[in-house]
């Protein structure tokens, strides 16, 4: 149990204070704890439907990379990969949602788009190269997706471990203590009642 | 921030062809050392596993999965196994935070 105040007014102001105050911010916290909630919910559902869009274009992309791979033999392979675009950059912004930061994220395409060389150019490479496009595209969104949610997840954790702390330790505490001085001080009230009457009667 | 690709050789080809590159492990224990790899680098913002290999890694792989500082470990489509991380995402809000989708 918490140390108890001295049984003062000062005290028992500083108490009810704390007590409203405590009481107001569990209000708050709850109100924030919904919306977050309904936050990731709707971030969840886009959720779904980009990991649904990645796995139909990755599909696609396989359709066409795999002839295109077994037909062109490990040497072609090597130098279509070689002649590949340079590396693809993330590049990640960051907007608010009831103060929480949540990622929005871009892919900035790195050099000149894949050029095979006429050698070793077939429909179905320029075909998977052209699918792997919109599968960078649902790459992005997947990979926003998945960010928020356990952004929004920690934020909801931590915002329902403050909720379960003022409701579990600082309102009882405060209440304990607001009860407790406003007890004592009616029992020295009584007293003090009772001291007077004693003397008003001898005298 | 870049982006590496764990997985077979069709899914690691696939993503050179757009630009990101990766790595082809040999058993479940290389595909942890080369996340682990990966992991270590500052430079990095995705690492992509192909679900077959994440599936491989068993249980191992839900750390790497629920990990929310950067790197962030996603589990991507591959030719053999089809799971991205839905299961994993929606099992943990349930769990945790008793949101069910």
């Amino acid at each position: 149990m918490a140390k108890r105040p001295a049984p003062t007014k000062a005290n028992l102001f500083k108490a009810q204070h704390e007590l409203r105050f405590a009481t107001e911010g569990h209000e708050l916290l709850n109100q924030k704890r919904d919306v977050l909630v309904m936050e990731l919910m709707s971030v969840a559902a886009a959720f779904m439907d980009a990991e649904a869009k990645l796995r139909d274009s990755m599909d696609g992309a396989f359709e066409s990379f795999i002839p295109a791979y077994l037909a062109a033999g490990q040497e072609t392979m090597k130098r279509v990969f070689a002649s590949a675009r340079s590396e693809v950059e993330l590049e990640v912004a960051e907007r608010a949602v009831m103060g929480t930061s949540v990622p929005e994220v871009r892919i900035g395409l790195g050099g000149e788009p894949l050029f095979t060389g006429l050698l070793d150019a077939t429909p179905e490479m320029d075909a998977a190269v052209t699918e792997m496009g919109s599968v960078m595209g649902c790459l992005v969104e997947y990979i926003e997706t998945v960010a928020t949610i356990w952004r929004l997840a920690t934020e909801v954790e931590k915002t329902q471990r403050r909720i379960n702390a003022i409701e579990n330790v600082f309102i009882p505490e405060s209440r304990d203590a607001v009860t407790w001085i406003k007890s004592v001080m009616e029992e020295n009230e009584r007293e003090e009642l009772f001291r007077r009457q004693l003397l008003k009667r001898r005298a | 921030m870049k982006i590496r690709v764990v997985g077979d050789k069709l899914l690691v080809g696939l993503f050179q062809l757009a630009g990101v590159a990766g790595t082809t492990p040999a058993t479940p224990d290389d595909t942890a050392a080369v996340i682990d790899d990966y992991l270590a680098d500052p430079e990095l913002g995705v690492v992509l596993v192909g679900s077959s290999y994440a599936a491989q890694m068993g249980p191992a792989f839900r750390p790497y999965l629920q990990r929310r500082k950067l790197p962030l470990v996603l589990r991507v489509p591959d030719r053999e196994d089809q799971a991205g991380c839905a299961d994993e995402i929606r099992e943990y809000l349930q769990r945790s935070l008793g949101i069910r989708l």
